[in-house]
């Protein structure tokens, strides 16, 4: 009985849903027209022509358009059954197993996210073609089980009894929510009326929220159910738990890895954009962080339109489970290995991903892309002082000015001339306290402009590493040593710059640019500040 | 109130004068001769023109003259260790004149001892007394830095000065804040103890060391006050040392807890020594003033104020001792101790019988 009355109460939903869309477009062509005939075109009657328009807009978008996936949006490769049999084996298998219809095309997609999805008409009446996409970096992060665990959850949507109000839930949930997002957040402008149409979808949508969430919740568990009962208890539970991980380390390396040369102009080279995400995950110090998060994962924030309970408790209802007996995938194999040809079907992948970024970008290998970064982070650490180098000289910033500058007693004024620490804004230091905060940034600048300058006469480069972002810098070791001794002694407490002088003469020479330093500037015979060169 | 623990005291215990009836009376303390709050001095204490000189000279950057005030290194270890410990502060903000002292007079072992204590100073200055968790990470590199050249400057003093105890009081301090282990530390014990064995200041320096916020732990902490304590002949004044233990260590709690412990037999008695100490010591030990402050902040706190009157007019006008410089506002804590201190002391008197 219950069963039929929630039946009632989401049709009745879906009813009303339409019922204010019509309304909507009805009431306000009506305005218009009325409008019209009454006082002619002016302001107010086009603009409110302008609303109608909007309201017509949202509406198509929430009653018509809202459930579909248009191939086009998605930024991956379609993988047809020749391409990749195993997998699309695979997926027939699982389709099989959880009692549904398998999906007629499959995608791999560069995202942590796998999907089934249809494309109904008639307002969900008529089924239409299915398609699958699965997120490359839960391939190469996943065990098989892991994946099977995903992949049968997201076909579990469709095959499961249970839940066969889904696409009636879904239905109504995704048209409000769809006319909702098309009101709201417009990136360049603000449709006409947008104010409205959010107030009354955002309304409307509470109320159906309310009344599925339970719906929607319960059809996430059934799915789970269905994960569990086909790769067992144990893969789905760790499957779950795998996805923040996946989806984190994934972030970062895109991040900090993949795009880090972006605004120099530099990528890696396609093949490898996700072999370079195995390189990381196999890092012994990256996998000490990911077990971290593993133990202790993020909260997530709660997402009030979110259909999916929180991982936690999806976690507990599948341990709650009876024992299958299946046991954890410890075979060490990664999901990746069902794909055949990997490096050139990931490499399409990663070329239809950077898509929109790789114009005019050049793609070097990870060793180059850490030697230009490396150096731009070198060029920026060392900024802010060659900035006051050249304030208080009001000559070009070389290293050989600074030297001067330390020379000629006027380090202090230098310490006094950076930028403020934030341990001194914090506690308001002054004088010699202050000055000690600033020489911390002051060594981290002279380390910066010193491996900067030897980088350029080819005496230090960096190289990749995926345990530190950075890099490694590459120089001979008695190099970096007495780099490291003359900046240790510039920054003492009795700060002496004779070993800066003799590193600086000594090894910079072939630069060209050092000048005797006979020509020392006592404090004041600073040039005038207009002569500061750029 | 609120706590401004210094020099690495974290957590110290805060108090606001319990008075009865709610109501903080204002006492007049003028009228029983004493200094008014807008006069009282955190700098030097009043009677130390040596200091003041020393101050001055270090302001006009004549380091000859502060070279000449400060004591000679065969001065009774206390006397020398207090008066260049004092001069190192002049050097946290400014050390102009300190840097000419040491390139001008570089086999002083003065200048040394004044340049390891000043680097200790300032490293803390660097470090701020926040609590460990909330000392950012520049701030800590460079109280590690400043820190880690100390003991350069100790060994100089020591290598130029070999039997003073000062650079090895100083010499503590490193070892606290460079987690040096307990055996690092025990060696430069026995070198202490071998210069200085009843030294007031190496002792509440090493009592820091054995907290368990530091490199020691409750039992530690605990076994170095009872062996000083058993060790320390009358009138040496090391009794100070279960006060300052009492305070870092033992009055924890709700304000109820702690107030229930100052009136508890555990501070009766170490009050008892501390008093007994001061009797039979040497009217000129250089930390008579400093066990007075602390008589005078205990004896307040258990209730024994005629007691703490006394004490409180023996050194009156100066906030700049501990346990007061602890404190977030040392001025505002000396003075609403001292006013407790007055009023009790009259309620008391007032009372027939």
């Amino acid at each position: 009985m219950r069963r039929y009355a929630f039946v009632a109460q989401v049709l009745g939903l879906l009813a009303g849903f339409y019922l204010i869309c019509i309304a909507l477009v009805a009431g306000l062509t009506a305005l218009t027209v009325v409008g019209f005939a009454e006082a002619g075109v002016n302001r107010l009657t086009l603009f409110l022509s302008l609303v109608t328009l909007a309201a017509a807009f949202v509406v198509v978008r929430g009653v018509f358009v809202s459930t579909h996936l248009r191939v086009r949006d998605i930024a991956g490769v379609e993988v047809t059954a020749a391409d990749q049999p195993a997998l699309w084996h695979r997926v027939h298998q699982l389709a099989a197993q959880v009692g549904t219809r398998p999906p007629r095309r499959i995608f791999l997609v560069p995202e942590v996210n796998a999907a089934v999805w249809e494309n109904t008409r008639l307002l969900g009446l008529i089924p239409g073609k299915r398609q699958m996409m699965v997120g490359v970096p839960l391939l190469m992060a996943l065990t098989p089980a892991q994946l099977d665990a995903v992949l049968a959850h997201e076909l579990g949507h469709y095959g499961n009894r249970d839940t066969r109000l889904g696409g009636l839930v879904g239905r109504t949930r995704q048209g409000v929510l769809g006319a909702l997002r098309a009101a709201g957040s417009r990136r360049k402008f603000t449709l006409p009326g947008a104010a409205l149409f959010v107030i009354v979808f955002r309304w409307y949508a509470q109320i159906v929220l309310r009344v599925t969430q339970e719906a929607s919740r319960a059809q996430e568990y059934a799915a789970d159910r269905v994960a569990a009962a086909i790769s067992g208890k144990v893969n789905a539970i760790a499957a779950l738990g795998e996805l923040q991980v996946v989806d984190t380390a994934f972030g970062f390396y895109l991040d900090r890895y993949v795009i880090r040369g972006l605004d120099i102009g530099l990528l890696p080279p396609p093949p490898e954009v996700f072999g370079g995400f195995i390189g990381l995950l196999a890092e012994p110090s990256r996998q000490t962080e990911l077990d971290e998060l593993r133990r202790e994962p993020r909260e997530e924030k709660a997402d009030p339109f979110d259909s999916h309970p929180p991982t936690p408790e999806r976690i507990a209802a599948l341990r709650s489970l009876p024992d299958d007996g299946i046991p954890l995938d410890q075979s060490g194999l990664k999901a990746v290995a069902i794909l055949a040809n990997p490096q050139d079907t990931l490499a399409k992948v990663a070329t239809r991903a950077l898509r929109n970024l790789s114009t005019g970008k050049e793609a070097v290998s990870w060793d180059a892309l850490a030697d230009a970064t490396g150096r731009r982070r070198a060029d920026e650490r060392a900024r802010p002082l060659q900035d006051v180098v050249a304030r208080l000289t009001g000559q070009p910033a070389h290293m050989t000015t600074f030297v001067k500058l330390v020379e000629a007693g006027r380090l202090k004024e230098v310490l006094d001339s950076l930028p403020h620490t934030v341990a001194a804004q914090k506690t308001n230091a002054t004088g010699r306290v202050a000055r000690e905060y600033a020489k911390t940034e002051l060594g981290a600048m002279l380390g910066g402009w010193i491996s900067g300058d030897f980088a350029r006469v080819g005496r230090a480069r960096w190289t990749h590493s995926w345990a530190d972002i950075d890099g490694e810098l590459q120089m001979a070791a008695e190099v970096k040593a007495s780099i490291e001794e003359a900046v240790d002694a510039l920054i003492a407490v009795r700060p002496d710059g004779s070993r800066l002088r003799a590193l600086v003469l000594g090894t910079v020479q072939p630069l060209g640019t050092v000048q005797p330093l006979g020509t020392v500037q006592p404090r004041g015979t600073v040039q005038p500040l207009g002569t500061v060169q750029p | 109130m609120s706590k401004r623990p210094a020099f690495g005291i974290v957590g110290a215990p805060v108090d606001s004068a319990p008075v009865p009836g709610g109501q903080r009376q204002a006492v007049d303390v003028a009228a029983h001769g004493f200094v008014p709050i807008g006069r009282l001095r955190a700098d030097r204490a009043a009677g130390e023109p040596a200091l003041d000189a020393c101050a001055e000279a270090a302001r006009r950057g004549e380091w000859r003259t502060v070279s000449a005030t400060v004591p000679p290194v065969d001065a009774e270890p206390d006397l020398h260790a207090r008066a260049l410990f004092a001069v190192a502060e002049l050097a946290v903000e400014d050390d102009a004149w300190l840097g000419a002292w040491l390139d001008g007079a570089p086999g002083d072992a003065n200048a040394w001892c004044v340049h390891a204590e000043a680097m200790v100073l300032l490293a803390w200055r660097l470090r701020t007394s926040n609590q460990a968790k909330d000392v950012l990470p520049e701030q800590w590199q460079a109280f590690h830095r400043v820190l880690a050249q100390a003991p350069a400057a100790c060994e100089r003093a020591t290598a130029l000065a070999p039997h003073l105890a000062t650079p090895w009081i100083t010499l503590m301090s490193c070892a606290q804040g460079l987690s040096w282990d307990n055996d690092r530390f025990r060696e430069i014990w026995a070198q202490i103890l071998a210069r200085a064995p009843y030294s007031v200041a190496a002792h509440m320096r090493a009592l820091n060391y054995w907290l368990p916020r530091w490199q020691g732990s409750p039992e530690l902490a605990a076994a170095f006050v009872n062996d000083t304590e058993s060790r320390a002949p009358l009138g040496r004044l090391l009794s100070g040392v279960r006060l300052e233990y009492i305070f870092l260590e033992r009055a924890r709690g709700t304000a109820a807890e702690r107030t229930a412990y100052y009136r508890g037999p555990e501070l009766s008695e170490a009050l008892d020594a501390a008093q007994a100490d001061l009797a039979s010591s040497p009217p000129d030990h250089p930390y008579r003033s400093n066990h007075r402050h602390w008589l005078a902040y205990f004896l307040t706190r258990a209730g024994r104020y005629g007691e703490a009157v006394e004490e409180f007019r023996a050194v009156d006008g100066f906030v700049g001792a501990w346990p007061w410089k602890v404190f977030d506002d040392a001025t505002a804590t000396f003075a609403n101790t001292r006013a407790e201190a007055i009023r009790g002391w009259q309620e008391a008197s007032s009372r027939p019988g």
